[in-house]
């Protein structure tokens, strides 16, 4: 089931919520409720396909059992042998399931071999599942966690919003929420607070997302089989830019509203990324919950910042290079990955830099400075989605040659790919994620959803506040109205980007 | 880590907020059912007003046709929702009809209407064209019949069996490069009767679109009959084009028919009842000598055309104008001769 389905939306959700707030007067005992959620998060996920509830339900079977038994033994060897023969054991799963092929082609590719590709059906959602749950292991082994609860485990991993598609959780901000006796009653407020979320996170993915994909989608199409113009390579880059934003941090919002009516709150995932001034401020708040889990799960034990300048350069390019890889099982993204990992290489080279020259420093705190860091930031981000986006190596070289062709094509002219109003959609679509306030500081006010991570700098032209007035109101069914009736004609040709990761 | 405190978690000022709350709920609610309410009323009117089903494309204002084979971006066939789930009136012509012949695309093309309605005038015997475009096994067809009960005297079945044999389980789509599971056959009727009314908004929204950017937003592509199963396949400029290229035949393919096969075919005969008739458009790969076997382990005839002189539109099998007049000329002719046609229509006579 998608999120815009609207058996999702009109059976899924209501028997879902009604149950869930309802069963606790049968039972009166926490962990109906808990049960009731993650029966109905697996039926969430077997809709998909009924042959991935059996993968996932072993998964989470396994590496309970193994929680259980590293949490009982004592620190020492065995421990560390239980750890790391779990962790493999879901890293194998995860390689069996989602690289095997990347293998085979790359090794085909280096060794003239001719070996098929195997018949493997990826599950959905693996890389979010497998990682929640690495997370707990290892926090289970350090000791930083004491919820025990099968139940509650459960839930944590196959919770419906957002067991596809993240953002992904940390089980010592979401287990102690299931159950809980101040979440367990409806209240009005989260469901209206809730639904509002969910009608502004629909209307950018039907509306804006799939707006711009009407524009990006050809151009790289192109891409994969000849030259492209100056135009069609710019504005195909940058409307996948917007597409991506649009479509994953609308996902995210989804389900955090979702999740804010059953009154269990989502860490947010996006912070108005757009409006970085550096890639080291774009990590903080681009898919918050990833940065989060790679900084603390891979980058820490890597060895971080603490054996020095050099290393600590390494560790940052090694750990965005399996996040790339986490991405998908391509070059691509492992490209893509890297050339992030560069990037922050050279932004702390660039701010350690900066206190050294007292005109440099002063320069940098102006808003001329602020500009130029935003549109280089901008910059570095479009030139690493073309790999991302692109399906091949030869397409994103054949986007970026086309790039930068400037002085080979004349600026007026437009081709039948886009034209003066991708531009306009363009334009628009920047000013969106630069002018207004999202979702975070829209309710601000509410603790909708798990600060993570605390931005520095809120700004945006139009401040705007959610309240729960009248205009607000029409304003939802605004958005829901449109975002269903779009995504209706769309029909199943346009699922969520992210549900491939 | 450093972790927020549960309790803090969902916290917010409700105390001030709750009686805007409330009102806020109800104005959702209240604009949400008048909004629903509007476009039901209207869409409804407008949608059923003078189509097959919901916001059907006419063929030029001929409500006797409707929009099947479309799409700008993504190339969609409406037949298999209107079919499969019984929408429109598709289902009930085929219940109608003497003799439904089946097959995939190469029967779509492969029988003139002309010739068959003059067959039609001259019999009396209604013909339907069920075939399915991009749908290669019969196992589709098998179910549309088990499940509206489509009970024709006198069936005539393509017993192809390039890539996959009409008798076959197969529920395979074929749509240029890319196979799926046909997706009607996985959701409920409910679902098909949505689906097949949004794909007719895509299809009107495109054209939209179209016409925004670029002036053209005419409503292209092919058409089906709702009362002979006729697909306009004479939009495609090849199809009445005189210098389209013969047939070259692979004779070269050793093929036989599998006991697999007869056992799926002999049930598939027992499961639609009537009488059967087995044919085959000829096309590059394809393959009399299995077909010849088949009928005559299942016990029932077969017309084959002479595979000399037949023009495709595109070198394979789908054969154009001039080739489909040859072949239906033939099979009626033939069809009318067989022992099957005659104990179909046998009462009739009578």
């Amino acid at each position: 089931m998608l999120f815009t389905q609207f058996e999702f939306i009109f059976v899924f959700v209501p028997i879902t919520l009604i149950g869930y707030f309802n069963i606790s007067k049968i039972f009166p005992h926490p962990a109906a409720q808990v049960v009731w959620l993650a029966a109905a998060s697996l039926v969430f996920y077997g809709y998909w396909d009924i042959r991935f509830v059996p993968i996932i339900a072993i998964s989470i079977v396994v590496n309970y059992l193994y929680a259980q038994k590293i949490s009982a033994s004592p620190p020492g060897s065995k421990r560390k042998v239980l750890l790391i023969t779990i962790i493999s054991a879901n890293l194998l799963a995860l390689a069996v399931f989602k690289y095997m092929n990347f293998g085979i082609s790359t090794y085909n590719a280096l060794t003239g071999s001719t070996i098929r590709d195997l018949r493997i059906v990826l599950p959905l959602g693996i890389s979010f599942f497998t990682f929640t749950q690495i997370a707990y292991l290892v926090d289970v082994y350090g000791g930083y966690t004491s919820e025990r609860s099968f139940s509650k485990y459960v839930l944590f991993v196959t919770y419906f919003p957002h067991l596809i598609a993240g953002p992904i959780l940390h089980h010592g901000e979401m287990m102690p929420q299931f159950g809980a006796e101040r979440n367990r009653r409806f209240s009005a407020e989260r469901f209206a607070i809730g639904i509002t979320i969910f009608a502004i996170g629909l209307f950018k993915k039907a509306i804006l997302a799939d707006g711009f994909a009407l524009i990006a989608g050809p151009v790289f199409a192109r891409a994969t089989t000849g030259d492209l113009a100056f135009h069609d390579a710019w504005y195909g880059a940058l409307a996948y830019s917007l597409q991506i934003y649009f479509d994953f941090s609308g996902y995210s919002d989804m389900a955090i509203g979702l999740s804010t009516i059953f009154r269990i709150s989502l860490p947010f995932n996006f912070d108005a990324p757009y409006k970085s001034q550096s890639i080291i401020e774009f990590w903080r708040r681009w898919h918050i919950s990833l940065s989060r889990f790679l900084r603390d799960y891979l980058y820490i034990p890597f060895g971080g910042n603490r054996r020095g300048e050099l290393m600590r350069n390494v560790n940052l390019a090694a750990t965005m290079l399996l996040g790339g890889l986490w991405h998908g099982a391509g070059w691509t993204f492992v490209i893509w990955g890297g050339l992030h990992g560069l990037f922050l290489a050279i932004n702390h080279t660039w701010s350690r830099l900066i206190p050294r020259f007292p005109r440099l420093a002063r320069f940098s705190t102006t808003r001329t400075y602020a500009i130029l860091a935003l549109l280089l930031t901008q910059f570095c981000v479009v030139i690493a989605w073309v790999f991302f986006r692109a399906t091949t190596f030869d397409a994103s070289m054949r986007m970026l040659s086309a790039m930068f062709r400037i002085g080979t094509r004349n600026l007026s002219q437009y081709t039948s790919l886009v034209d003066h109003s991708t531009f306009a959609a363009i334009g628009i679509g920047y000013l969106i994620c630069l002018l207004l306030p999202n979702v975070n500081g829209l309710f601000r006010d509410f603790s909708v959803g798990l600060d993570v991570y605390k931005n520095p700098r809120i700004w945006s032209l139009v401040s705007l506040q959610w309240e729960p007035r009248t205009v607000w109101a029409l304003a939802s069914v605004g958005m829901l109205a449109i975002g269903l009736f779009v995504t209706l004609i769309s029909g199943d040709l346009s699922p969520f980007l992210y549900f491939q990761f | 880590m450093k972790l927020r405190p549960v309790e803090e978690i969902g916290t917010g000022p409700t105390a001030k907020m709750a009686s805007g709350i409330y009102r806020y709920l109800v104005v959702i609610a209240v604009s949400s059912t008048l909004l629903v309410s509007t476009c039901l009323v209207w869409g409804l009117s407008w949608g059923l007003k003078g189509h097959d089903h919901f916001a059907s494309y006419p063929l030029n204002g001929d409500i006797a046709f409707y929009r099947d084979f479309s799409g700008r971006t993504v190339p969609e066939i409406q037949d298999q929702e209107l079919f499969y789930h019984n929408v429109g009136g598709s289902v009930t012509a085929a219940k109608a009809a003497d003799i439904v012949v089946l097959g995939p695309s190469f029967v779509s093309y492969a029988l003139d209407k002309a010739v068959l309605r003059q067959f039609e005038t001259a019999s009396g015997r209604h013909i339907y064209n069920m075939s399915f475009i991009g749908i290669r096994g019969g196992e589709f067809s098998r179910r549309i019949i088990a499940r509206w009960k489509i009970r024709a005297p006198l069936w005539v079945i393509n017993a192809d069996d390039q890539f996959i044999h009409f008798f076959s389980r197969s529920l395979d789509l074929t749509l240029g490069p890319t196979t799926t599971r046909i997706p009607a056959t996985r959701h409920w009727r409910m679902a098909g009767y949505i689906s097949a009314a949004v794909r007719n908004l895509r299809w009107r929204a495109e054209d939209y679109i179209s016409y925004y950017r670029t002036g053209d937003g005419s409503a292209y592509g092919i058409y089906r009959s709702i009362a002979t199963g006729d697909a306009t396949v004479e939009v495609n400029p090849r199809y009445t084009a005189d210098d389209n290229k013969e047939i070259s035949f692979d004779r070269g393919r050793d093929c036989h028919v599998t006991p697999e096969t007869i056992g799926i075919a002999r049930q598939y005969l027992e499961d639609i009842g009537g009488q059967v008739v087995l044919t085959l458009v000829p096309h590059s790969q394809y393959c009399p000598a299995q077909a010849y076997e088949l009928a005559k382990a299942l016990g029932i005839e077969i017309i084959v055309p002479p595979d000399r002189g037949y023009t495709t539109i595109d070198g394979g099998g789908h054969l154009d104008q001039k080739s489909a007049k040859r072949f239906t000329s033939f099979l009626i002719s033939e069809l009318i001769k067989t022992d099957a046609y005659r104990r179909a229509f046998r009462k009739e006579a009578q």
